[in-house]
């Protein structure tokens, strides 16, 4: 225990948001959300506070952290400004250095100012009105998945995408052309191509030197876009995944909608059997939300897909504990989640090499649409009830599946 | 009664409440296995993850109920109402369901694996994702009429040896289901839409497809003798080794499918539109291909024995090693 972080815990102590602040740091300690207010008042700031420090080595780290934890809560708004509070206060501990405790100030560091080019043009597209479709048709030309999920798409640096953007190609010619191929697996593929166009003018500086020695492409995307589809009649279709067999294990061992619920949770938001809950729960199809979860651990760039597999274990497991039915359903028993989650992994140990490699193959092979083409169960039913935080109807309709049309 | 009383008694060793009323009762996460609500009235009560295995529901009122994750595993459910009922990730394991009423229930991602659904009216329910495998549609002469699936939406839905022989699935949503194995004979499938389903080693025998949407679909062996196929859409469909004796395929679709070794004997192909189609090794003896259109299709080694083929377009079609109407055999 450090005299710096004692002073910040003292500051936080008398924090309005306290509860909250200390919720979110055991988040990032515990990867569990506790909401024991015992357990809660038990747990001391300072020890979170060293704990944190010394799991992520810079600020950044711990911001990117929370701001990602912050992304799996119902409540990201109010969570956002803690995260923030959390990360300026502990920032003293990082930029004063913790070799030389009685320096150490809390102060809010000033804003960072964007200085690098690819900062810059991160700020101008952040003010773009199409700014979640940016970042979207980004994610899926970076990391060649389609990120349906509004609150990783919102917690997702801009800066972040453009640096592996830019790592990923490096002529201009040719991200004009990976997005073209991206934009036509879509579908909406007009929409897109003209956000496609807005990011490569705003992006062209980027690419400076290249325009300077005048090899720069002529042709936009749109013109790709028209070319390929006059030419390609009948566009590639990647093999659907046949989920199949693993939902049938799922059946034979478990209730399916208690299989939902601990999926749902994972792939979006601790689900807390609230009406609103209920109708988001409704959206989902238990072979959509496998295929997400499994896309996001796919995403987690695991080298074999046996530690991805152990990843996921460890993930379910730990949202399995902290679940349990609510009392009015005679429910405290968590072991009833934690049986769902041996269900879950049960079905899908056997084939998951074979599945990570199907879902994989799908998501390089152009398909964004993926997640779409087999998927008729990953509906859309117009909810009446839904809350606005989760979904927003255009999100939905981007992976609503071609299979459909 | 109220929801307490019932619970108490229940847990005094009361099994018996048939023809109580129940409606609007909270029951949430109860467990009432093997109670006998014959007849009871549990119309828009709240049965979430309730325990019902095994229990008697004959003739119970469910109208508009929330069952949902509630376990009716072997339960009795014999002429019940339970139109709609929400019963999204329910257990309906071996539940008697026979001439129940389900008509726009919901269903997603139920389990109603083995489950009898003889007489059961399911029109306009919602059951994509569920599980049936193995479940029993079947219409039985003076017992039970087949059963009404009319446009039900059955989307991803897992029908896997499922015996629905004679139900009417008309206008029914069967888009990437698996039919693979299950029982189709006699249905009523005109208008439905089975886009990219898989239909492999499925009896489709007396079936009607007319107008149906099979676009990528699979029907690898699968079994459509004497089906109706007239004015369906088989475009890019695996066809591969599947039996089409004496069906009608008038004015059918069948642009870039694959009928590989598909038997296709008596067939009735006018007016078929066989663009791009592979018909490798493909039995078409005396099929009748008045007008079809046979461009560009690939039909080698095929046999067209007293095949009606004088006014088929062939233009760029392949028939190297093809046995022709009268009997020769192409170079």
């Amino acid at each position: 225990m450090s005299d710096a972080s004692a002073l910040i815990a003292d500051r936080l102590e008398r924090d309005t948001h306290v509860v909250r602040i200390k919720k979110l740091m055991l988040y990032a300690c515990n990867d569990g959300w506790e909401s024991d207010s015992a357990r809660l008042s038990a747990a001391d700031l300072t020890e979170l506070i060293d704990e944190l420090h010394q799991r992520y080595p810079t600020v950044e780290h711990l911001r990117s952290r929370l701001n990602h934890l912050v992304g799996t809560l119902n409540k990201s708004i109010e969570y956002q400004s803690v995260a923030h509070l959390i990360t300026v206060a502990l920032s003293a501990l990082y930029s004063a250095g913790i070799s030389n405790p009685e320096s150490t100030q809390i102060r809010s560091l000033p804003q960072l100012r964007p200085t690098t080019p690819q900062a810059n043009v991160a700020e101008i597209l952040e003010q773009d009105a199409n700014l979640s479709r940016i970042k979207k048709l980004l994610i899926c030309v970076c990391r060649k998945y389609w990120e349906a999920n509004p609150y990783v798409i919102e917690q997702t640096p801009l800066a972040d995408l453009l640096h592996e953007l830019t790592k990923r190609y490096s002529k201009l010619g040719s991200l004009r052309d990976g997005l073209a191929a991206a934009v036509k697996t879509l579908n909406k593929p007009i929409e897109y191509a003209l956000v496609a166009e807005a990011i490569l003018q705003v992006i062209e500086p980027l690419y400076e030197t290249e325009a300077a020695s005048g090899q720069q492409a002529q042709s936009t995307v749109m013109d790709g876009f028209l070319q390929t589809t006059a030419q390609a009649p009948t566009p590639f279709k990647p093999m659907p995944v046949n989920l199949f067999d693993v939902r049938l294990e799922i059946f034979k061992h478990t209730n399916p909608l208690r299989a939902k619920i601990l999926l749902f949770s994972l792939a979006y938001y601790p689900f807390e059997f609230r009406s609103h809950d209920w109708a988001n729960l409704k959206l989902y199809s238990l072979e959509g939300l496998l295929r997400t979860v499994l896309s996001q651990a796919i995403a987690t760039g695991y080298p074999s897909p046996a530690m991805a597999l152990e990843e996921l274990r460890h993930k379910l497991q730990t949202m399995a504990q902290q679940f349990s039915d609510p009392a009015e359903l005679g429910g405290i028993d968590r072991n009833d989640y934690l049986t769902v989650g041996q269900a879950l992994m049960k079905a899908l140990t056997p084939n998951y090499a074979a599945l990570q490699h199907q879902i994989q193959q799908a998501s390089q092979s152009g398909s964004a649409a993926d997640i779409t083409c087999a998927s008729s169960t990953e509906m859309v039913i117009k909810p009446p009830l839904v809350s606005s935080e989760l979904l927003q109807s255009s999100d939905r309709q981007d992976i609503s599946g071609k299979a459909a049309v | 009664m109220n929801a307490t009383e019932l619970l108490h008694r229940y847990e005094t060793g009361e099994t018996d409440f048939s023809g109580q009323n129940f409606s609007h009762a909270n029951l949430m996460g109860a467990d009432l296995i093997g109670a006998n609500f014959s007849h009871a009235d549990l119309h828009d009560a709240t049965l979430v993850l309730a325990y019902l295995n095994r229990a008697n529901l004959i003739g119970a009122n469910l109208l508009g109920t929330k069952l949902c994750g509630a376990n009716f595993s072997q339960a009795d459910l014999l002429n019940a109402n339970l139109r709609d009922a929400d019963l999204q990730g329910a257990i309906l394991y071996k539940a008697d369901l026979r001439g129940a009423d389900l008509g726009l229930a919901i269903l997603l991602d139920a389990n109603l694996m083995e489950a009898d659904l003889r007489n059961v009216n399911l029109s306009g329910a919602d059951l994509r994702g569920a599980c049936l495998k193995g479940a029993n549609f079947r219409e039985e002469k003076r017992c039970y009429d087949g059963s009404n699936l009319r446009g039900t939406d059955l989307r991803g839905a897992d029908l896997r040896g499922a015996n629905l022989a004679g139900a009417d699935l008309s206008r029914a949503n069967l888009a990437g289901a698996n039919l693979s194995e299950a029982n189709l004979r006699e249905v009523d499938l005109s208008q439905a839409n089975l886009s990219e389903a898989l239909l492999n080693g499925t009896f489709l025998t007396d079936a009607n497809l007319s107008g149906a949407n099979l676009s990528h679909a699979s029907l690898r062996d699968g079994k459509l003798n004497r089906s109706r196929l007239n004015e369906a859409n088989f475009n890019a469909a695996d066809l591969t080794e599947a039996t089409l004796n004496h069906a009608n395929l008038h004015k059918t679709s069948l642009q870039n499918a694959n009928l590989y070794r598909a038997k296709l004997n008596q067939a009735d192909l006018s007016r078929a539109n066989l663009r791009n189609a592979t018909l490798v090794e493909a039995l078409l003896v005396e099929a009748y291909l008045g007008r079809a259109d046979l461009q560009r299709a690939d039909l080698t080694n095929a046999n067209l024995a007293k095949a009606e083929l004088s006014s088929a377009l062939l233009t760029g079609a392949i028939l190297r090693g093809a046995t022709l109407p009268d009997g020769t055999v192409e170079p």
